[in-house]
């Protein structure tokens, strides 16, 4: 008994055959036709009846697990028991959900929020010369440039919420100035600004030596002849 | 009885098994094996006929349970075939509906079968690439 058990459990592997199924019990009907069968059915359907008698080679493993099934009382799986005993896998992998101290670590230095925040990185400003009229209104307001680059350096060393409303203000202040600024560009390059300067420095070429190095639009052409 | 049966082992590579028999017979034949196997279906498997590469099949009739799937059938075909792994099989109902592979035996032949009672699949290899 125990030897049938440990033969079927263990004889099942070196036992497969690569071109016939374990799952499959074929056998052949004398009138052409092919009966296909799982071992675990094979209880249930009418197979006292001998089937064949030309039973070939593709039947010789089917009566052990058959005969010990209706023994036991099991139902023997189509699929060999080894096939269940493969590790399990968690569809995302750990790597992805869990919550690891790097994540604390990345964004959350104050010092690269202001890096972040701080004007001269901006992208939005192209000349430099903001930059410096900013500094020198930091310098006139609070009169200690030292303190106060000491606080934009390094911010989560002091009180940093004060340092940053400080810093935000200063911001806010100079967005104002670009914007001012950039208004002020916009009318110096207005159309009638540029024909209006360019009017300008040709009465004063006319009157005084006449050389036009400079560049100058086209103008409108005054035909005098 | 040897020269009959090489005329129609011949005759199984060109036509198919419907053209072979009658309607008659057929029934007849489903009627009996219902009565000796009560729990199988009745399939014929055959090549179809726009099939140039795969083999046919030496038994076209099958008795299948009606509790596996298609997906098993498929891989049964396979076996019986002796397929390499890397040629694909597409097994078609009636030679038109593509079987779906979760379906069991018994839906697929309470769904499709014949009127003579038989459950026709055809099976043609699959271009996968193409």
């Amino acid at each position: 008994m125990f030897q049938r058990l440990t033969r079927l459990f263990f004889s099942e592997g070196p036992a497969s055959d690569p071109i016939e199924p374990k799952a499959f019990v074929s056998e052949e009907e004398d009138d052409g036709w092919l009966i296909i069968d799982i071992p675990d059915s094979y209880t249930l359907t009418s197979s006292g009846e001998d089937v064949a008698e030309g039973q070939t080679d593709s039947i010789d493993s089917s009566p052990l697990p058959h005969s010990l099934g209706e023994r036991i009382g099991w139902s023997i799986p189509p699929h060999p028991p080894q096939s269940m005993d493969e590790s399990w896998f968690v569809t995302p992998p750990p790597c992805f959900t869990a919550e690891g101290p790097g994540h604390n670590a990345v964004g959350s230095s104050p010092l690269e929020d202001l890096l972040i925040e701080h004007p001269s990185m901006s992208v939005y400003i192209t000349s430099g010369s903001i930059v410096v009229e900013q500094e020198t209104n930091e310098i006139t307001r609070d009169r200690s440039p030292s303190k106060s680059r000491v606080e934009r350096r390094t911010p989560h060393h002091a009180s940093s919420v004060a340092a940053k409303a400080a810093i935000l203000g200063k911001v806010g202040q100079v967005s104002r100035i670009q914007r001012a600024k950039a208004m002020v560009d916009k009318r110096k390059l207005g159309r009638k600004n540029l024909q209006r300067q360019n009017l300008a420095r040709e009465f004063q070429g006319r009157n005084a030596v006449r050389h036009r190095n400079y560049m100058c639009q086209p103008r409108q052409r005054q035909c005098n002849h | 009885m040897p020269p009959l049966v090489n005329s129609t082992s011949l005759e199984l590579n060109t036509t198919s098994f419907k053209q072979r028999k009658r309607l008659d017979s057929r029934i007849h034949e489903v009627n009996r094996v219902k009565i000796r196997y009560p729990c199988k279906i009745p399939v014929i498997v055959e090549r179809s006929h726009r099939e140039k590469v795969l083999p046919s099949l030496q038994k076209v009739k099958f008795l299948v349970p009606p509790e596996i799937t298609m997906g098993q059938f498929v891989s049964m075909i396979r076996c019986r075939l002796s397929l390499p792994p890397s040629h694909s099989l597409c097994v078609m109902i009636n030679e038109r509906q593509m079987a779906c592979l979760s379906m069991t035996m018994l839906e697929a032949y309470t769904g499709q079968r014949d009127q003579d009672g038989f459950l026709y699949v055809s099976y043609r290899s699959h271009e996968v690439f193409g």
